[in-house]
């Protein structure tokens, strides 16, 4: 067996936040070395506790979680989940008390930590807003050259879940968004193109929940709450799992298909800031002359019924 | 019949536009009103117009718009598309002079009224008869509306090609080039009163509709179907747009979205459409200023001043009837 992807995961869960955790433990390609949290769907307060309260649920108090940024690097905080995630930031499931206490690291010194100690190259996973990846490249850009990649679920090349054109994690901080996209770092990009593909239907989840193990029946509650949203509001066939994709794409890529392009971030628009300029048809060489440097592999199309299929195996997987 | 008045900015599709808005029974062109924009000044739109009435045989009157922008962009901001020619110079050879070549001394003469004064006048004369149907960039619109905001509820509909939602800009990766060129006039439009139908990129320059686009086929289509000096003509200048959108960006033919735009006005069935919604353009963006944005109310974030709904948007079109009707208008065969 090849050896596995060590990983960080950056969230703020968040429903889907905890089903990519999850997804994270149960598969044999990836190593989960620690989960660092941001402000994003709910308080910092929140997403640690969240966090503690997802992992201790999978018996896995050996994984170190620590608290981040507790607002984005300029702008206030807006917290996002109130309508989707609930007051706590994971309404539904019944949760466990928290198995193990946070890190006395703050998440940039775990990040910084983890990333200096590993051997291998790290991948990041940053599926919340970027304030702790962005402050992490801007102090240590020494540790670039430890950083394998990041795969991140944000932004979305013609469509947003916030305003029109932004999507949340990008929208929440944008600044952040900006200094990472503009890292030099090789990044895959889940956005909402991607995502909205990548759903779990009532009658699946049905599925997903007779598979009885006591972590399928938690991530069936999780859709439970999670997919209201999503039929009341935004109308969609299914729940869509946007974080998991981050975490799909790595463990399987041969699921997913995507460009490889230019992607910059809005910081000043009245009505787009937040939004993921994506350039697809590389417009600014073409037109403009100017080189550009295709940082990301976006995702668009995903097979959605594979896709299903790994995560409810996965799910099962973990006992 | 529906009474037409077109305001464009004389490049490629602009002049197949006034070519069929001329030939086609159910459409009247009671005027062309002309704007600087893709051709680069208003004496080029002016010619062009004026020929292409010409070549039509047809009395159509023709108007000149605006020479500058409401608010030209300064050059530093996103850099001057010179690359273009450049690159598909070396592509394309001299073919590329067909390619918006300078129009030759017109016989006919533009009318002695501007543009906007032309649309002031022929609104408020006939409200609530006349459609307006606008390819180019909006400026011409935007000065007649800040000079009477009356004519915006007595435009029967403006048809307006312009925007991109969920597929990529023709001009920048976010924009389109008629609403990038002149964002300014592209609000004020489309935050006024004026029902609008929006046709934008998503149905004229997808290969998912590349049905609807202008191909080698047709232009044999016309050589076999008819003779004469406008068939002569489109075959003779537009396979170089063909060439030059297939292998610029990547579309199965030449896109035909300003002649899409007018065939719309008397053939509104070609196209489904979205509810009516608010759309509004990006102005202060660094990287998608021009952006049209559209408030469907599916977003988290909810703002009461986006209930201004007065545009529906194009979805999708049956792009073989569309190409077929555009054939059987030019060979005059009946449609």
């Amino acid at each position: 067996m090849s050896k596995k992807i060590p990983i960080i995961i950056d969230c703020d869960p968040g429903h889907d936040d905890a089903m990519a955790i999850l997804w994270a433990l149960a598969s044999d390609k990836l190593e989960l070395k620690a989960v660092t949290t941001v402000a994003g769907n709910q308080t910092i307060e929140k997403v640690t506790t969240n966090a503690i309260k997802v992992l201790t649920k999978a018996r896995r108090y050996d994984i170190p979680v620590a608290k981040g940024a507790d607002k984005p690097l300029i702008r206030k905080l807006t917290v996002g989940g109130e309508v989707v995630h609930g007051s706590s930031g994971l309404e539904g499931p019944i949760l466990p008390e928290c198995g193990f206490e946070p890190s006395n690291l703050s998440a940039l010194e775990l990040l910084i930590k983890t990333i200096e100690e590993s051997d291998e190259k790290i991948t990041l996973v940053p599926i919340g807003p970027l304030t702790n990846i962005a402050t992490l490249l801007i102090v240590r850009p020494d540790l670039k050259e430890k950083i394998e990649r990041l795969s991140i679920m944000g932004g979305g090349a013609y469509m947003g879940n916030w305003t029109p054109a932004a999507e949340y994690n990008i929208w929440a901080d944008p600044e952040a968004a900006k200094v990472v996209f503009n890292s030099g770092l090789p990044i895959i990009m889940s956005g909402l193109d991607v995502t909205h593909k990548a759903y779990v239907t009532r009658e699946e989840n049905e599925i997903l929940r007779a598979q009885g193990n006591e972590i399928s029946v938690f991530a069936a509650e999780l859709i439970d709450f999670f997919s209201k949203y999503h039929y009341e509001v935004e109308g969609f066939p299914g729940c869509t799992l946007h974080d998991p994709t981050a975490i799909a794409a790595l463990i399987h890529p041969e699921i997913f298909t995507g460009v490889q392009c230019n992607v910059d971030v809005e910081v000043t628009g009245e009505l787009t800031t937040g939004m993921t300029v994506v350039d697809t048809i590389g417009y600014k060489e073409k037109i403009f002359g100017e080189k550009v440097d295709k940082n990301t592999y976006v995702l668009f199309n995903v097979d959605r019924k594979k896709y299903v299929e790994y995560f409810f195996e996965a799910m099962k997987a973990l006992n | 019949m529906v009474d037409v008045i077109l305001d464009i900015d004389s490049v490629g599709d602009d002049i197949l536009a006034v070519i069929f808005g001329a030939l086609n029974p159910k459409i009247n062109l009671l005027g062309v009103t002309t704007v600087n924009g893709a051709c680069g000044s208003i004496e080029q739109a002016v010619n062009v117009a004026l020929n292409t009435v010409e070549l039509t045989g047809k009395n159509i009157p023709v108007y000149a718009g605006a020479d500058k922008m409401l608010s030209p962009r300064k050059s530093d901001d996103e850099g001057d598309p010179v690359n273009f020619d450049e690159e598909l110079r070396w592509k394309f050879g001299d073919r590329l002079d067909k390619f918006n070549e300078k129009a030759p001394t017109p016989v006919r003469k533009p009318e002695p009224i501007s543009a906007k004064e032309f649309l002031i006048k022929s609104f408020n004369e006939r409200p609530g008869e006349i459609t307006l149907v606008t390819t180019g960039p909006l400026t011409n619109i935007a000065q007649a509306l800040l000079d009477d905001p009356s004519i915006a509820s007595k435009v029967k509909r403006a048809y307006i090609l312009g925007g991109a939602f969920n597929i990529y800009g023709n001009i920048t990766p976010v924009t389109e080039y008629n609403i990038w060129a002149d964002p300014e006039a592209a609000k004020i439009v489309l935050n006024s009163d004026m029902k609008i139908t929006l046709v934008p990129l998503d149905v004229c320059e997808n290969n998912r509709f590349a049905d609807g686009m202008l191909t080698r086929d047709h232009l044999a289509d016309l050589t076999y179907g008819g003779k004469g000096k406008v068939i002569d003509f489109i075959t003779d200048k537009f396979p170089i747009y063909i060439d030059l959108w297939r292998e610029f960006f990547q579309l199965g033919g030449f896109p035909m979205d300003d002649v899409i735009t007018l065939a719309l006005a008397a053939y509104p069935e070609l196209c489904e459409y979205t509810e009516e919604v608010f759309v509004d353009v990006e102005l202060e963006g660094k990287i998608s200023r021009g952006q049209t944005v559209a408030y469907f109310g599916r977003q988290i974030i909810k703002n009461k001043m986006r209930e201004h709904k007065n545009t529906v948007i194009a979805k999708s079109i049956k792009g073989k009837e569309f190409m077929d009707l555009f054939v059987n208008t030019i060979i005059g065969k009946e449609v």
